[in-house]
C-alpha cells in the first residue's frame, strides 16, 4: 500500500480522470450540451476542458440539486444557448418567420405586406435600442431582400426594383474606380480581411479585423485598434465616419447555430453598421469559398454551406445603400471552388494574391 | 514522407484521446491481467490491433515481414562457433533484399501515395536483426511470437526509436513491471506528451502561418522566425514522441533507448547528429559506416563512406529531391568539420553553438520545403541579397507573430537546454516533481482538447 501511495502521478491521473469524467457526464445534457462527442473515441472529461476553454466552468451547471430553486428562473436547457449567443433571445420568434419566407423563394406578394418602403435603409430612423431594434430591422431588410432576385444581385442591380423602392432612392450601378476610392473606406472582417490589410497594399483604408472574428463576437470584442488603443467596433465606428464600409464575415461561425441564427445576427450587424455610419454605403461581401479538396472533405466548412449563406447575405442588398459583392467571381474556378494555386491552406489567399481581391473591389465602385 | 515528422503520421497517434484514454488503458488492463506466459502474445496481438486501426490495408505486409524474417533467421542461424558459410550469406542477402526491396518499392514505385505506416522503421529494425543473427551477435529467435512482439510492439512501431533485438531480448523472455516503474513510465509518457502538445504542435502553427502567406510574401525577419519555429517544432515533436515511446516501453516492461540528447546544445553538425535521432545514427554507423571501413581507411575513404551514409540517410527520410539537397548540405558541413573546422569548434565556447544554431535551422528548411523552387524562394527571403523574389511583402508582418509566439519560443529554447532535465532529476522523487508532471498533464489535455475541438487549429480563419 505504501508503495502505491508513492505513485502520485498515477493517482492524480486516475482521480482526475474519474472526477472530471463524472462532471462531464453530469453536464452532458446541461452546460456541455454543445460539446457532445462520440464517447467511443473521446472521454467525457474532454467536455469539461472544452467548457473551460469557452469560459464555461463546472460550477455554472444548472439544475443541480443545490440550486433547484434558481433553475426555473434560469430557463432550463436554453441556458447554454443563451451563453453562446447573447442578445438574440428577443428576436427568436421573428427570425424563424424570416427564414420561412426566404426559403419559400419570396413570392412577390410578400413584399408590400412585410416591408413598407419606409423601412428601407431607414435604420437611422429606428430607435436602435439593442436587441429589439436590430430585430425589427431584420424583418424589414429580409422582406426587402425579396425584391432583388436571389442568386443574381451581384452584377446588375435589378432595374425594375426601382418601382418598389421608396421615392427618391435610386438604385445604383457598379463602376470601375481607382485606389483613391478606398481612402475613406473601412474594412471589417475575419482573417481573410486581416490578409487584405496586410497584403492588399491599401495603405489609406482602415481595417477593423482580427483572426477568428465572427458575427457573434463582433460587437463584444475589443479588436479595433485606434491610435494604439483597442476599442469595440461600436466605439471605433462612433469615433470616425467613413464613406464605405466593407463587411466580410461568416466562415468562423459555420459550425455554430443555424443559417437562420447566423443571418439574424448578420442582419442586425448590418443595421447597426448603417446606424453608426449613416452616410456610408455598405458592402456586404460574400464569404470567400474554400478549395474543392477542403470542401469535399469537410462536413461543415464546405462551399455548399458558404453558398447557402452567401445567397442569404445577397438578399440584404438594396443597391441603394447596401450592396452585395462576391469576390468568389475573381478567385474561383469554373466549378465554383477556390483555385488551388491561390492558397496553401485551402482557405486563405497567399499574400501575393490579395491583389486579385483588390482589383475585384475596384470594379465595384458606386457612382455616388 | 517516410520519416516521422509533423502532420504526416496517420492512424492512431499517441497524442490523441483515442490512444491515451481508450486504447491504452484497455490494453494495459488486459496486459497486466494476462499470465506471464501469454504477455508477449497479448502485446503482439495488441500491436497488430493498434496498427490495424491506423492502416488496415498494410497489416499483412507487417505480418509478412515478421514471418519471412523469422524463417530466414531460423534457416540461417548456426551456432557462431562453427563460423558462417555461403549458405548463411545467401540467406542474409535474400532476407535483406526482401526487406529493403519492399521499402524501395513503396518509396519509389509510386504504387501508393503514402508509405505503409512505420515501414521505414520496422524495415531497419528487422534488417539489424538479420545482420546480427548473421554475425552471430544474437541467436535466431526461436519463438515466432517473441520476434513478432519485438518488431511490432506498438510503442515504437510507427516512429521508432529503432531498437536492437539484443536490447530487448532478455525482457522478451521475462519482465516485470513494478508499480514504481509504471509510475516512472507514466511520467515519461506525460513529459513527452507535453513536449509534443504544449510546444511542438503550437509553435508549429507559426510555420503553417508562413506557408499560408506564401514564401514570396514573407519578410526576412519572419522568414528567420519561421526557420527557428520549424526547428523547435520538429525537435519537440519527434523527441516528444520518442519520450512517449520510452514511457510506454517502461509501462510494458521494456527499456527503450534514448533517441535525443539536447541536440541543439551541440557545437558541431556532427555532434548534433550524434544527439539527434540517436538510434538511426547508430544504425547507419553499425550497419553501413563501420562495415565500409569507417574512418580507418584513410581520408578519401572516410569521405566516401560519409557520402554513402548521408545519401542513404537522405533517401530514408524521403523520396523528394529536396532530401538530397538536405543530405548534401549536411554532408558538406560534416566534411568541412572533418577537414579543418572540427577542432576549432570543439575548443570554442560560443562559436560552435552559434554555428550549429545558424546552420542546422537552415538545413531543416531543405527538409521542410519539398518543392525546390519554393525552397529557392525561401532562401532568398532569408538572405535577400541572394535574389529578388518578393511579392507584396508586408515589412511589419513579424510583429504580431513575435507577440503571439514569444512565450513558445522561450519555452522551446529553455527546454532545448539541459537545465529543465537537471532540475527535474533533483525533484522527481519529491512532491514538487509530481506536481510539475501533473500540471504538464493538465495543460497537455487542455491543449489536446482545444486542438481536437477546433480542426482549424492549424488553419485559423
Amino acid at each position: 500500500m505504501k508503495r502505491i501511495i508513492k505513485c502520485r502521478v498515477t493517482i492524480f491521473l486516475l482521480l482526475g480522470w474519474a472526477v472530471l469524467s463524472a462532471i462531464g457526464y453530469m453536464g452532458r445534457n446541461n452546460i456541455y450540451k454543445a460539446y457532445r462527442k462520440d464517447v467511443r473515441t473521446t472521454p467525457y472529461f474532454v467536455m469539461v476542458f472544452e467548457g473551460i476553454h469557452d469560459g464555461v466552468w463546472p460550477w455554472m451547471m444548472s439544475g443541480m440539486p443545490w440550486e433547484r430553486g434558481q433553475n426555473v428562473a434560469g430557463g432550463g436547457p436554453g441556458g447554454g444557448d443563451e451563453a453562446l449567443f447573447p442578445g438574440t433571445e428577443a428576436a427568436g420568434g421573428e427570425t424563424e418567420a424570416v427564414g420561412g419566407e426566404t426559403e419559400g423563394e419570396a413570392p412577390g406578394t410578400d413584399d408590400g405586406a412585410v416591408s413598407p418602403g419606409a423601412d428601407n435603409g431607414a435604420g437611422n430612423a429606428q430607435p436602435g435600442t439593442e436587441g429589439t431594434g436590430a430585430a425589427d430591422g431584420s424583418t424589414g431588410v429580409a422582406g426587402d431582400g425579396t425584391e432583388s432576385p436571389a442568386g443574381d444581385g451581384t452584377e446588375s442591380p435589378a432595374g425594375g426594383a426601382g418601382d418598389t423602392q421608396a421615392p427618391g432612392q435610386q438604385t445604383k450601378d457598379f463602376v470601375q474606380v481607382d485606389e483613391s476610392w478606398f481612402d475613406n473606406a473601412v474594412f471589417i472582417g475575419d482573417s481573410r480581411t486581416v490578409g487584405l490589410r496586410d497584403y492588399g497594399g491599401l495603405e489609406q483604408a482602415t481595417f477593423y479585423a482580427t483572426v477568428g472574428m465572427n458575427v457573434y463576437d463582433l460587437w463584444e470584442e475589443k479588436f479595433c485598434e485606434v491610435d494604439g488603443e483597442k476599442l469595440t467596433l461600436e466605439e471605433a465606428l462612433t469615433a470616425k465616419q467613413y464613406g464605405k464600409v466593407y463587411f466580410q464575415i461568416g466562415i468562423n461561425e459555420m459550425g455554430t447555430g443555424t443559417i437562420d441564427s447566423f443571418m439574424q445576427e448578420y442582419t442586425a450587424a448590418v443595421e447597426r453598421l448603417k446606424e453608426l455610419q449613416p452616410n456610408a454605403i455598405i458592402y456586404v461581401q460574400g464569404i470567400m469559398r474554400v478549395t474543392q479538396k477542403k470542401s469535399d472533405a469537410d462536413p461543415i466548412f464546405n462551399n455548399r454551406g458558404i453558398q447557402l449563406r452567401n445567397e442569404r447575405i445577397a438578399l440584404l442588398a438594396d443597391n441603394v445603400r447596401v450592396f452585395y459583392i462576391d469576390m468568389n467571381e475573381a478567385v474561383c474556378n469554373d466549378a465554383g471552388n477556390l483555385r488551388e494555386d491561390l492558397t496553401f491552406d485551402e482557405l486563405h489567399l497567399y499574400g501575393s494574391k490579395y491583389g486579385i481581391w483588390v482589383d475585384f473591389l475596384l470594379t465595384k465602385g458606386v457612382s455616388l | 514522407m517516410s520519416c516521422f515528422c509533423l502532420e504526416s503520421v496517420p492512424g492512431m497517434v499517441f497524442s490523441s484521446f483515442e490512444f491515451l484514454f481508450r486504447f491504452l488503458p484497455v490494453f494495459l488492463i488486459i496486459y497486466y491481467l494476462t499470465p506471464k506466459k501469454y504477455k508477449n502474445l497479448v502485446l503482439f496481438l495488441g500491436s497488430i490491433a493498434f496498427y490495424t486501426v491506423g492502416e488496415a490495408e498494410y497489416v499483412l505486409l507487417l505480418a509478412g515481414c515478421v514471418l519471412v524474417n523469422y524463417l530466414f533467421a531460423r534457416l540461417m542461424y548456426r551456432d557462431y562457433m562453427e563460423g558462417r558459410g555461403t549458405k548463411q550469406k545467401i540467406l542474409m542477402i535474400l532476407a535483406l533484399l526482401y526487406d529493403f526491396g519492399l521499402l524501395f518499392f513503396f518509396k519509389y514505385s509510386g504504387f501508393a501515395k503514402e508509405l505503409p505506416l512505420g515501414i521505414s522503421f520496422y524495415t531497419f529494425q528487422i534488417a539489424a536483426y538479420i545482420i546480427d543473427v548473421y554475425r552471430g551477435k544474437v541467436p535466431a529467435e526461436k519463438s515466432f511470437v517473441k520476434l513478432g512482439t519485438y518488431l511490432t510492439m506498438f510503442p515504437q512501431l510507427v516512429a521508432g526509436p529503432i531498437i536492437n533485438y539484443s536490447e530487448v531480448r532478455a525482457a522478451l523472455n521475462s519482465r516485470r513491471v513494478p508499480i514504481e516503474q509504471f509510475e516512472d513510465g507514466l511520467k515519461t509518457l506525460i513529459l513527452g506528451l507535453g513536449a509534443k502538445v504544449i510546444i511542438a504542435d503550437r509553435i508549429g502553427l507559426l510555420w503553417n502561418h508562413i506557408r499560408m502567406i506564401g514564401f514570396s510574401s514573407v519578410s526576412t525577419p519572419l522568414a528567420w522566425m519561421g526557420a527557428y519555429a520549424y526547428s523547435l517544432e520538429l525537435y519537440f515533436d519527434f523527441a516528444g514522441y520518442s519520450m512517449m515511446a520510452r514511457g510506454l516501453g517502461s509501462m510494458l516492461g521494456f527499456k527503450i533507448p534514448v533517441n535525443f540528447r539536447q541536440p541543439y546544445m551541440a557545437k558541431s553538425v556532427s555532434e548534433f547528429w550524434r544527439r539527434w535521432h540517436i538510434t538511426l545514427g547508430r544504425w547507419f554507423r553499425e550497419y553501413v559506416y563501420i562495415p565500409l571501413g569507417g574512418n580507418r581507411k584513410g581520408k578519401f575513404r572516410t569521405f566516401f563512406n560519409l557520402f554513402v551514409v548521408w545519401t542513404l540517410t537522405a533517401l530514408w527520410h524521403g523520396s523528394g529531391y529536396n532530401y538530397l539537397i538536405w543530405g548534401g548540405s549536411l554532408l558538406l558541413f560534416l566534411a568541412m568539420e572533418k577537414l579543418f573546422l572540427g577542432p576549432f569548434l570543439e575548443k570554442s565556447r560560443v562559436a560552435g553553438h552559434l554555428y550549429v544554431l545558424f546552420v542546422v535551422p537552415l538545413t531543416w528548411m531543405a527538409f521542410a520545403i519539398t518543392d525546390i523552387g519554393e525552397l529557392g524562394i525561401y532562401m532568398t527571403r532569408l538572405f535577400p541579397f541572394l535574389g529578388r523574389t518578393a511579392i507584396a511583402v508586408n515589412g511589419q508582418d513579424f510583429i504580431q507573430p513575435a507577440k503571439d509566439y514569444w512565450p513558445l519560443f522561450a519555452l522551446g529554447i529553455l527546454f532545448s537546454t539541459p537545465l529543465p532535465t537537471e532540475v527535474y532529476k533533483r525533484i522527481r522523487r519529491r512532491w514538487a516533481g509530481s506536481i510539475a508532471v501533473a500540471v504538464i498533464l493538465a495543460f497537455s489535455v487542455y491543449y489536446l482538447t482545444v486542438s481536437a475541438n477546433n480542426p482549424f487549429m492549424y488553419f485559423n480563419f
